[in-house]
């Protein structure tokens, strides 16, 4: 496996990110750091997952990764580039992102074609029926949901619609936010699945931020475990299967997951 | 155990809820013909989204929208007939006696007053300085880090998890006699979620509370309950004891267990899908 990753060139790397938002009114006059010192790696077709507690800094992470929040220091490198030289519209045909909650991601005024046809739209390219068509039925929709609107869909249907729209413009890198936190275990297994489908098929890469460990087991070959905006430590799939961690924080994690897990 | 253990805490029998939708179909039924009792003990109710949870909860509440129509053979708590009471009644119940924590805490908070003093709102008949510090102590019994600040907060200022403490704060405080929990624990880290669960656990076995506990994550109530009831389609498809969860005979209950991935022998490829029997939603029974 070192040898098959030591020909690849990762396709974004992070360096000692470092994130502060100033502060607040909520009960906060300090400064809050958020990001420290971050340094990640993933390499094409990588599936690199993120664990850690609400307000450790995953989403942020993600956010700055993809040009949504200013870092402080640090540097952000797609295929060798930092990611200020590229424009927007540049940025998203390498990476799109899938947001948590389906129910509030997607525009309620939008049928699914115009949440699918805004991407094209915005990018001049054009809106066949065919290459709407293919969209829905890559994530295991039926034509006729072409025309429906977010409230006719289900949590599951939602969630296929948003990983559609993420994938109109072809991207290399998705970033996907607690993509089943939403949904039910039977939903959320099916859009794993398709989500291991569609990285095959197409070639992606992954980033998986979640809080849970054994939906990041399944997904992810590599897992980072943040928190308080530092990553602590990360492991392989195999260590983090075995609870073999270095961490006492993800020892803590694995500990609290493990006695449900007992089926 | 109470008095010779003939009435249970909680009785439900023959439970029907129905909504009246506006559009063709006429009525939705959300639940079904539920009947089950509830005493000093852990009940949970697992299903998926839809399946007439939430729906059941409210009922029991009184807190169903008019557009609702409940009936049953029997709904009584403690002995007094649910059915019968009047909004008034229902309120001097409520709170007290039967506490609630629903899902969205952030929702159900009111938005324009600091938290403490709607958690203070729970301590009826104290003074203000006893209240305050009734209220400070159950934050922290919840695992707040700064139960000062938390008081003097706003709930746009916390955290959701912290909404949720804070509204299991509230809930606890007057010391109800049956606690309906409405996933309690799905906006929590699962660190605090043990806590959690253990503060829950101490009220159900030193007070002899009544918990019933709602939720779609079958391992977390398989670990925490002492009984179990799995319902689909507003029916209770089986019930069982926590314990005998991995016996479970329902393809619905086990597909519920095998679909979810699993930390330490994780599946090689696909995850399992829940292959869905129209038998299993029923003939269900017809409203009188």
């Amino acid at each position: 496996m070192s040898t098959k990753m030591s020909t690849k060139r990762p396709l974004l790397e992070i360096r000692g990110l470092d994130l502060t938002y100033p502060g607040n009114g909520a009960g906060r006059s300090v400064p809050h750091h958020v990001l420290r010192r971050v340094s990640l790696s993933v390499e094409e077709g990588d599936s690199f997952g993120i664990v850690g507690e609400s307000g450790s800094g995953k989403s942020t992470l993600l956010r700055a990764a993809c040009g949504l929040a200013r870092p402080g220091r640090g540097k952000i490198l797609l295929n060798g580039k930092s990611i200020k030289s590229f424009s927007n519209n540049k940025l998203s045909r390498i990476i799109q992102m899938v947001f948590q909650d389906p129910y509030r991601s997607l525009n309620p005024h939008y049928t699914v074609d115009r949440v699918l046809g805004e991407p094209l739209a915005v990018h001049g390219v054009g809106k066949e029926p065919a290459r709407m068509d293919k969209a829905l039925k890559d994530v295991g929709l039926r034509p006729e949901f072409r025309f429906a609107y977010p409230h006719q869909l289900s949590g599951g249907q939602r969630q296929r619609v948003a990983i559609a729209r993420a994938l109109m413009l072809s991207p290399r890198l998705l970033f996907l936010d607690e993509p089943t936190s939403a949904l039910d275990v039977s939903v959320q297994a099916e859009i794993l699945n398709l989500l291991a489908r569609l990285r095959r098929e197409q070639e992606l890469s992954y980033i998986l931020v979640s809080h849970d460990l054994a939906a990041v087991a399944h997904m992810c070959d590599r897992v980072a475990v943040m928190k308080q905006g530092e990553i602590v430590e990360e492991l392989t799939k195999a260590a983090l299967r075995k609870g073999r961690a270095d961490h006492p924080y993800t020892r803590e994690l694995l500990a609290a997951v493990l006695p449900a897990t007992r089926v | 155990m109470r008095k010779k253990k003939k009435t249970p805490l909680l009785a439900v029998d023959g439970l029907h809820v129905s909504y009246s939708a506006h559009s063709r179909r006429g009525e939705v039924a959300a639940v079904r013909g539920v009947s089950f009792t509830v005493d000093r003990e852990k009940v949970g109710i697992v299903g998926e989204s839809g399946s007439g949870k939430s729906s059941l909860a409210r009922a029991v509440l009184g807190l169903l929208p008019p557009s609702a129509k409940v009936w049953a053979k029997r709904l009584s708590f403690d002995r007094c007939d649910l059915l019968r009471r009047n909004e008034r009644s229902m309120r001097t119940l409520r709170g007290k006696r039967l506490g609630f924590i629903p899902q969205d805490a952030r929702i159900a908070l009111n938005p324009v007053m600091t938290v403490g003093a709607q958690i203070a709102e729970a301590c009826s008949g104290m003074s203000r300085r006893a209240a305050r510090a009734r209220v400070l102590e159950m934050l922290e019994a919840v695992r707040m880090d700064d139960p000062e600040r938390v008081w003097g907060a706003y709930p746009h200022q916390l955290s959701g998890g912290m909404c949720q403490r804070a509204m299991i704060a509230m809930t606890l405080l007057p010391g109800p006699d049956l606690l309906i929990a409405d996933e309690p624990s799905s906006a929590l880290d699962v660190h605090v979620r043990g806590k959690i669960l253990k503060l829950m656990e101490e009220m159900t076995r030193e007070r002899g509370m009544g918990l019933l506990f709602i939720s779609h994550d079958i391992d977390l109530v398989g670990a925490f309950c002492d009984r179990i009831l799995v319902m689909y389609g507003g029916r209770i498809l089986e019930s069982l004891a926590a314990k005998d969860l991995a016996q479970a005979r329902h393809p619905y209950t086990r597909g519920l267990m095998t679909c979810a991935p699993r930390l330490r022998e994780g599946w090689k490829g696909p995850l399992p899908v829940l292959e869905r029997d129209s038998a299993w939603f029923g003939e269900g029974e017809a409203s009188p």
